[in-house]
């Protein structure tokens, strides 16, 4: 058989659960980073994924695929986050004991920042997005990704200090 | 260094696996219905709305899968079977009306076919878990193999004593040669790496390029660089591996992925930077021989080539075992067997791997084939053999006479099989009295309806367990197994005088539920978490275990040495079981020491010190610096920390994860192992540990190692070999790529 009848085999669609398995935990990671809780995230993976197959997004490849769950998590935590409900309710919780087999200075200082630069902290150091990328992800400038990077580097050196982290790199 | 320390954090948060498989069904649901978009008034209103949901899905779900385990069983009630020869003939052809034979008997492609579809139709979760009851026939896999010998020399004696000399778990990397190796799990079996040396030259992998260097004291000189990643243009993409290094022959293992056509207008740099981030559903593992015999000129003699990803590989003496995943998607033809079974390639011609050599697992996890074949570097046009069973694996552990391969979750998620059911009905109320379900007419007059029930089911993690024997390239599947547990990595895997030995930690989950249909509440609750030690004999028959150790722990290491096999486990203090395993029906603790931190690498120094490589923790649990630790275990009921050494400062270390990055070198009393921005290196005699260099590099951590060669300590990155004299550790020259 030649490469070709193999690609021709092939369908657009790839399955539910090949979608899960490749983007469920990234999704639930930038939840994570965003909202400071399980349950919160738990609802999010759920509506992120619920909203694709509903929307049914013409995804050109993977990387825009995994552009528009990014997006969506995005603005799908940005609903909770804002909205009255969560303002009033959302505790601090220390769930994450529960997920961590240990306690992470760097994971702690990491959602000590204020929202805005946990997502762009998560986005390059955990997504390896570049500035430009991460700019376009969030609809906004690339200076402004650019000062909040900054900022958040700073902050963060500051609070591991004496931790042999290179924050910059 | 951050990124990586924020990455490995990010990786231990993971989505619940029970809320994954119901959102799949949602999901599915939802495509063939196409749903209409729920409004979302508010976010309080859409969490009840989700549980009501998910009840039904997660009731439907259960469904499904009990009824995809009685296809299973149907399909194959006698586990795993070879394929037998008479159908081979058939098979070129797919020919119709192997469909109406046996499915017992024959595993023919149209009967693989039939059952990827089938699994497509049913529920593929496409998780590495199943849900088949332990308790039902279907679940207990036994081990008698048709038509295969279990070993050679006709069974579990035979293969103790050929055992025995091959698997010393002992202090593998120990030698007494002038240059260091490749800190591998068993002696005599090699492990592939980015950086290697033959006592005279270093070679590494930097970039694509297979880079040769002659060291000659702190002379260094490239000889030549190879472009092993050659090829590449817009229609594939290979990337280079890993590589060994056998006398003169060289072997490069890549990832190649064919890129879609659709791609193929894009820069391919957007498309497969890094390989694993773009999802490429066409990847095969090729296997390059180099002659080396001049070094100045290396040529290529030939490759081989097998459909998967990448999984890991061995080598014993001359032979190369590689070892592949290969995913089947939905894209099954039935008339083109190369959609749905994987092939092997020699001179660029592919072949599909033929019936007899393809068994299938009893539970497939997925639509995922494992597939093993041998390499003969002497003659590397040609496979020696190769096998593959539909099914998966993640993890393995080869010995010179055995190669085991497990599948389960890698040990940190929880999930698996309901090993008890039960039923609770709750003081059932009438559904008049509450409203708000409508009565069930149907029910003939009973009062009461199932919807005041509440189910609890209970799962506990389990891995199974494929047992190939390997005698000069031969494969042959030996054996299947399952024991309860996750696994943490190669080496929670041992196998000493026939007998094989795992260390797991078992966790359980409940799920709860409560009434049914639209109003179902689901609840998962995680249960313990304990760990357990299982020997199992070459039939995989687990012979003897300890269960229940140092709950609500995880297993953190595990080293097997000999009779003895060690642990850590942690939660705030370090205990570090001693197990004796002399009688291995009867394994038996010989001590838990408790000291405050973790050890992640075990690694046995001499005879009677084992060494650790680990985290220092506060009393409450919290990770603080590397800490590596000296353990007296002459004493094996009264092992004692004998020496330990604070890294202060240090927070992560690649050897936690990878051995190959640790060099250990009891005869030289050193071990050196890169650290955070930094690469230690760290003498150990009788009065304990000094720290002796902390060497700068260029590259942050990543893909660094060390080597000796005489009294030359070389530390290789992507950037540079920098050579040191290991008098003074003061730095001879550096070697800029």
């Amino acid at each position: 058989m030649s490469p070709e009848s193999l690609r021709n085999a092939r369908t657009q669609n790839d399955s539910v659960d090949e979608i899960l398995e490749r983007y469920a935990a990234m999704v639930y990671r930038l939840a994570y980073a965003r909202t400071k809780n399980r349950f919160d995230s738990d609802d999010i993976l759920q509506e992120v994924f619920m909203r694709y197959i509903r929307s049914a997004p013409d995804c050109q490849d993977e990387e825009h695929r995994k552009a528009w769950l990014i997006r969506t998590t995005i603005n799908c935590s940005k609903t909770l986050l804002t909205s009255a409900w969560f303002r009033k309710t959302a505790p601090l919780s220390d769930t994450l004991s529960f997920e961590m087999n240990e306690r992470s200075e760097v994971y702690y200082a990491v959602l000590e920042l204020p929202t805005q630069y946990r997502t762009v902290i998560h986005l390059f150091y955990y997504e390896d997005y570049a500035v430009a990328e991460i700019a376009r992800l969030l609809d906004c400038k690339e200076s402004t990704v650019k000062s909040r990077l900054h900022r958040a580097r700073n902050i963060l050196r500051d609070k591991l200090k004496g931790v042999a982290f290179d924050v910059q790199e | 260094m951050f990124r990586n320390k924020y990455k490995a954090d990010n990786d231990t948060i993971n989505p619940d696996k029970a809320l994954i498989k119901y959102l799949s069904v949602r999901m599915k649901q939802a495509q063939s219905a196409s749903e209409k978009p729920e409004p979302i008034h508010s976010v309080v209103k859409i969490k009840k709305r989700r549980l009501a949901h998910a009840a039904a899905a997660i009731a439907a779900c259960l469904a499904i899968l009990l009824s995809a385990g009685g296809l299973y069983l149907h399909f194959n009630q006698d586990q795993l079977h070879p394929a037998v020869n008479t159908d081979q003939k058939k098979h070129e052809s797919t020919d119709e009306s192997t469909e109406k034979k046996d499915v017992n008997n024959f595993a023919t492609y149209t009967e693989l076919y039939n059952l990827i579809r089938s699994m497509e139709q049913t529920a593929d979760f496409g998780s590495d878990e199943d849900f088949i009851s332990e308790t039902a026939p279907a679940a207990m896999p036994g081990n008698n193999i048709n038509g295969n010998p279990i070993m050679k020399g006709g069974g579990a004696t035979g293969a103790a004593t050929q055992a025995t000399q091959a698997t010393n778990g002992k202090a593998n990397s120990r030698e007494t040669d002038s240059h260091s190796k490749t800190n591998t799990q068993v002696q005599g079996v090699d492990e592939a790496d980015i950086v290697k040396t033959d006592g005279e030259y270093i070679y590494t992998l930097v970039d694509g390029k297979l880079k040769i260097v002659s060291v000659n004291g702190s002379k260094m000189k490239m000889l030549s660089s190879i472009d092993v990643g050659a090829g590449s243009d817009v229609k594939s993409e290979y990337k280079p591996l890993e590589f060994y290094i056998k006398d003169d022959r060289l072997i490069v293992l890549k990832n190649k992925y064919k890129i879609d056509s659709d791609y193929s207008s894009k820069p391919r740099a957007e498309i497969a930077y890094d390989g694993c981030y773009v999802y490429n559903r066409n990847c095969s593992v090729v296997a390059d021989v180099y002659d080396l015999s001049d070094r100045d000129a290396p040529k290529l003699i030939g490759s081989s080539g097998q459909s998967g990803y990448y999984l890991s590989s061995r080598m014993v003496g001359q032979t190369l075992y590689l070892i592949t995943n290969h995913n089947v998607y939905d894209t099954a033809v039935k008339d083109s067997p190369e959609t749905y079974i994987p092939m092997i390639y020699s001179k660029n011609k592919g072949r599909i791997i033929p019936p007899a050599d393809i068994y299938i697992s009893k539970e497939p996890q997925g639509r995922q084939y494992i597939v093993v074949t041998s390499v003969d570097i002497a003659n590397p046009d040609k496979q020696i053999s190769s096998k593959t069973v539909f099914g998966c694996g993640s993890t393995l552990y080869a010995s010179t006479e055995n190669l085991m391969i497990a599948s389960g979750s890698n040990g940190r998620n929880s999930g698996g099989t309901p090993v008890a059911g039960r039923t609770v009905p709750q003081v059932a109320e009438k559904t008049q009295v509450s409203g708000a379900v409508t009565p069930d007419d149907s029910a003939g007059g009973s009062s009461y309806t199932e919807k005041n029930k509440t189910t609890t089911t209970t799962y506990t993690n389990s891995t199974n367990l494929l047992r190939f024997s390997l005698s000069d390239g031969k494969i042959e599947l030996a054996a299947k197994g399952s024991i309860k547990g996750n696994l943490l990595n190669q080496f929670s895997m041992d196998e000493h005088n026939g007998v094989f030995r795992f260390v797991t930690t078992v966790s359980t989950h409940t799920e709860t539920t409560s009434g049914s249909g639209e109003n179902a509440l689901v609840t998962y609750t995680p249960g313990t978490t304990t760990n357990s030690l299982y020997t199992l004999n070459p039939k995989l028959e687990v012979i003897g275990k300890i269960e229940n150790l140092a709950q609500n722990e995880r297993v953190y290491s595990v080293r097997f040495s000999g009779d003895i096999g060690y642990f850590v486990t942690f939660r705030q203090t370090d205990p570090l079981f001693a197990v004796d395993l002399g009688n291995p029906a009867k394994p038996k603790v010989l001590s838990a020491l408790k000291i405050p931190g973790f050890s992640e690498y075990l690694h046995p120094w001499s005879d009677n010190l084992l060494f650790g490589l680990g985290r220092d923790a506060d009393l409450s649990g919290r990770a603080g610096y590397m800490k590596i630790s000296m353990f007296d275990v002459s004493d094996p009921t009264d092992v004692s920390e004998k020496n330990k050494l604070i890294l202060d400062g240090y927070y992560y270390s690649d050897a936690s994860y990878n051995h190959k990055a640790i060099v250990i070198s009891p005869e030289r009393g050193i071990v050196a192992f890169p650290c955070d921005n930094k690469y230690l290196i760290v003498s150990y005699t009788q009065n304990g540990f000094v720290k002796k260099a902390e060497l700068s590099v260029d590259n942050y951590g990543v893909n660094q190692r060390g080597l000796y060669i005489d009294d030359v300590f070389y530390v290789c990155t992507n950037k540079s070999i920098t050579a040191y004299s290991m008098d003074n550790y003061k730095k001879l020259a550096t070697l800029k790529f």
